[in-house]
């Protein structure tokens, strides 16, 4: 009898493990990616106030790196301007997009699922599915927004995807990450016939509305071709530092809606 | 006893914040995650009843997860680590058993001890998470490196903070 309670009150203790097992998995498995929980959510605002507050403290570690990436920012813009104003060009028509910045409040890099959050959120105009990028370059794109903060998909987790080119000839491929490294990612879908070299810069293709055309990418560091389909496999150093990430822009494209209903209509088009 | 539950509520709070404000965002490598979290299962009284002591390690997984936005990961290896610590307890238990009003500490039951004892919960965690992680058993060998090099870290990290936190 002894011996049975004492096996029962066993059971009872792995029964309640398997409880808690079952409880965790269903997170695993509901909660990733595009639609997960808000619950587990790192724009939620518990966890976003105490993370915004640390990083004050923090900040300050970084504050020479940030200033000299802010103030090689700024002077490509100029040398932008410069050039917009010597040639004159005619004020580009209706320009589509318009840039939120935004304060990285949090961002991991040592996992395989990588998150930013970034401390605007729904009260300042951001959605879900914009565009965002850094001082140097492309970050990820917004996944969910509560009233003052958002998350966002960088490059750097295996769930995003990304449609970007070759700067030199236009060709346009996907770029992935495998989790390795964070200052790497994967191009694929670049037709194997095309001349490739070490050096080559990769920027986005403004294909998918989300992002502008032309948003510096990275470089490519190596590449090879894959015989059986014949397309290149490339390694592409990204130009965003994840580490040393501070401070970055939503991009709002105002035309958004528009381009994707035409978008939408074209597939439709093509179906028919 | 108020008091000593005091100090594990603190101690709570403070290995959710130490691994998510400091560890989780030092970029080493990429090769070695450390989690010092472990150490509020480590040091649980002995005689804690091990029913809360899964549902303290649910809670603690929890909190991480929520920080990081990675749901349930956290959670599931930390539960399976106190899971199976009654039985680490039983496995390393001295020839005299253990003072049950102490916690399994440095001070109570000598480094040595400590060291396996803490391995095996680290070693248990991390096997569980980064395969979790790193999606079934793609890049096996990578994965298994990954977990060796961060467990001796997390040790070094564990122990640290035992001594700085809880030395009596």
């Amino acid at each position: 009898m002894r011996n049975l309670i004492n096996f029962i009150i066993k059971y009872a203790y792995t029964l309640v493990f398997i409880l808690f097992e079952i409880i965790c998995f269903t997170f695993i498995f509901t909660g990733n990616g595009y639609q997960r929980a808000s619950f587990f959510n790192s724009s939620n605002r518990i966890t976003a106030s105490i993370q915004e507050k640390w990083s004050a403290i923090t900040d300050y570690t970084k504050l020479k790196r940030v200033n000299d990436s802010l103030s090689a920012e700024n002077e490509r813009l100029l040398n932008n301007l410069e050039r917009y104003r010597r040639d004159d060009i005619p004020s580009i028509e209706r320009s589509g997009y318009e840039y939120i910045s935004a304060k990285v409040v949090s961002a991991t890099v040592n996992r395989k699922q990588n998150y930013i959050t970034i401390n605007k959120g729904k009260s300042h105009g951001v959605e879900p599915e914009m565009g965002v990028i850094g001082p140097d370059g492309l970050v990820g794109i917004v996944v969910s927004v509560s009233d003052k903060y958002s998350s966002v998909l960088p490059v750097i987790n295996p769930e995003s995807r990304i449609s970007v080119k070759l700067e030199k000839n236009n060709y346009f491929g996907s770029l992935s990450w495998n989790g390795k490294n964070v200052n790497k990612a994967t191009l694929s879908e670049i037709p194997g016939y095309i001349g490739l070299k070490e050096g080559d810069r990769i920027v986005t293709s403004g294909y998918s509305a989300i992002f502008p055309d032309g948003v510096p990418v990275g470089k490519i560091q190596s590449f090879e071709k894959d015989p059986s389909t014949d397309f290149y496999e490339i390694t592409v150093v990204l130009f965003t530092d994840f580490n040393n990430l501070s401070y970055v822009y939503v991009i709002k494209n105002l035309n958004s809606n528009e381009q994707r209903q035409l978008m939408s209509e074209g597939n439709e088009d093509d179906k028919k | 006893m108020i008091r000593n539950n005091l100090r594990y509520i603190l101690l709570f709070i403070l290995s959710v914040l130490f691994q998510t404000l400091i560890f989780d965002r030092i970029y080493f490598t990429g090769f070695v995650n450390v989690f010092v979290y472990l150490l509020f299962i480590i040091l649980l009284p002995v005689e804690t009843n091990k029913f809360f002591v899964l549902l303290l390690a649910f809670l603690l997984g929890l909190s991480v997860d929520i920080f990081n936005s990675t749901p349930g990961i956290h959670a599931s290896a930390t539960v399976l680590a106190a899971y199976l610590r009654p039985l680490i307890l039983r496995l390393y238990s001295p020839r005299d058993g253990y003072d049950l009003n102490k916690f399994p500490g440095i001070k109570n039951n000598g480094l040595l001890w400590f060291l396996k004892y803490a391995f095996s919960i680290i070693l248990i965690h991390h096997i569980f998470l980064f395969f979790i992680d790193a999606y079934g058993f793609s890049n096996f060998f990578m994965t298994l490196g990954k977990i060796i090099v961060s467990s001796v870290f997390s040790l070094l990290f564990i122990v640290i903070g035992h001594l700085l936190i809880m030395r009596d």
